[in-house]
């Protein structure tokens, strides 16, 4: 599900080298924190929040195969 | 058997990346691709059964189509043609029923003569009601609000409002 998760962040950011996905998991449950680049949080997050949502429930459909339930939330590194 | 049309870079690409997703999830899928002048459209077929990708009121279907639009939009740098992806003929099914919805509510319309709202609905779905009444030429269409709860208005013939768009 990470994969998925890493797959389909890198196929919209200009900075794929910034991402960074913190994976929490429970027995039941999955939490990511993904970190991108900060020119790239429009990207992910999207026109109100269209992008962030879609792989939100993109995300959950992954996981509801695998009978995770999955919490998704994004947030931009400092840095390079 | 003649020899298939090549699909074009955005076609391509649109359909590796949503065979990807699929090899992703671990959900076993062949994807189909086909392309008109202005549209590209993605078949996902399974032995499995697809209502897992499919969701509520589509609401996988359309989350994949989404975010493979950007991708696509990413990787070409264009915004390119529509992309629709359909599962179980989910698309088809659902726009016959609205193209049914759409005629009894225009007997009505005709019967009362007055305008009828109908439920708040996405832009493609707004399209295919507006299109079944634009044959119609005793009727007329407008949308109202917005979104979330955008909705078509089927009246008259001078009872839409001043500069309402189509």
């Amino acid at each position: 599900m990470k994969g998925l998760l890493e797959y389909l962040v890198t196929s919209l950011v200009d900075h794929p080298e910034a991402i960074q996905i913190r994976e929490t998991e429970g027995q039941k449950n999955v939490a990511y924190i993904v970190f991108v680049d900060q020119e790239d949080m429009g990207k992910v997050i999207g026109k109100s929040g269209r992008t962030a949502n879609a792989l939100r429930v993109l995300m959950r459909a992954a996981g509801g195969l695998h009978d995770k339930a999955i919490w998704v939330d994004f947030n931009f590194s400092r840095g390079r | 058997m003649t020899e298939p049309t090549p699909l074009t870079e955005e076609a391509q690409i649109a359909k590796d990346a949503l065979a990807r997703m699929l090899a992703e999830m671990e959900f076993p899928a062949e994807v189909d691709a086909s392309e008109t002048t202005d549209q590209v459209l993605l078949t996902i077929t399974s032995a499995q059964p697809l209502g897992v990708l499919i969701g509520k009121n589509a609401q996988t279907l359309n989350a994949i189509e989404l975010v493979l639009k950007q991708i696509v939009q990413h990787k070409t740098h264009s915004y390119g043609k529509h992309l629709q992806v359909d599962a179980e003929g989910y698309r088809e099914d659902h726009a016959q029923h609205l193209r049914e919805l759409a005629a009894d509510v225009a007997d009505r319309v005709r019967e009362n003569q007055e305008a009828i709202e109908l439920e708040p609905m996405n832009a493609r779905d707004r399209r295919t009601v507006h299109m079944v009444i634009q044959e119609m030429d005793d009727l007329r269409t407008y949308s109202a609000g917005e979104d979330p709860y955008r909705h078509i208005v089927i009246c008259l013939p001078g009872q839409e409002p001043e500069g309402a768009r189509e």
